[in-house]
């Protein structure tokens, strides 16, 4: 069976109490699945994993360095 | 809600059910974050990881060396293989999922293009073999044969 992959990401800013933090999810979905449904949030994209960078956390450790 | 203010409720929660010999359902704020990072959304459980900068560094009198060198990066992710498989495996798509690549055409003989499916690039490859130059192609790919 031919299951073509579709990767996306989009850099998303989160600010929670001790600031900024950026994350890169990474969306997953199949070429197999109908527009139809993908746009219909009916879970036919999946979050694959995601790189969380602490910008606060990053700059302390330039800091005391 | 900080992790004090999770303890503290936690505590006051736990009081009330004391005479009744019941307790709360988390014993403190570890114990609730333990049970969010086991649980298993979509079936599928997150995994992490950590990734620092190994290459070279600048060297040198007053140079400063950019954070993101030393900094450690932490990369959180759900075993792609199991995702996929779980989409197909979607009941509620059952009508809306095309096995195969198609190529439709409308009463007057021209093409019509609906979803991912029925577009030229699924097309030209499940009708191509593969040589070693396509192995870019190959990255975004998943085959599977039955």
């Amino acid at each position: 069976m031919f299951v073509p992959i579709i990767l996306g990401s989009d850099k998303t800013t989160v600010s929670i109490a001790t600031g900024d933090n950026e994350y890169y999810p990474l969306y997953a979905s199949i070429g197999n699945v109908h527009n139809s449904i993908r746009r219909a949030h009916r879970n036919a994209v999946v979050l694959v994993g995601f790189l969380s960078i602490a910008k606060s956390l990053s700059h302390l450790m330039f800091m005391s360095t | 809600m900080s992790a004090t203010n999770i303890d503290t409720l936690l505590d006051l929660w736990g009081a009330t059910l004391y005479q009744s010999g019941g307790s709360p359902p988390f014993a403190n704020h570890s114990d609730l974050y333990d049970t969010i990072d086991s649980t298993l959304l979509g079936g599928v459980l997150w995994e992490n990881f950590s990734i620092v900068y190994q290459g070279a560094q600048p060297q040198g009198e007053g140079v400063e060396v950019p954070e993101w060198m030393t900094s450690s990066y932490e990369v959180w992710f759900r075993d792609p293989h199991v995702l996929i498989k779980n989409i197909l495996a979607n009941p509620d798509y059952k009508d809306h999922v095309d096995y195969a690549p198609v190529q439709e055409f409308g009463s007057t003989g021209r093409r019509q293009y609906h979803n991912f499916m029925s577009g030229d690039w699924a097309w030209k490859q499940a009708v191509r073999i593969y040589v070693p130059a396509d192995l870019l192609s190959f990255s975004l790919i998943y085959c599977r044969t039955k």
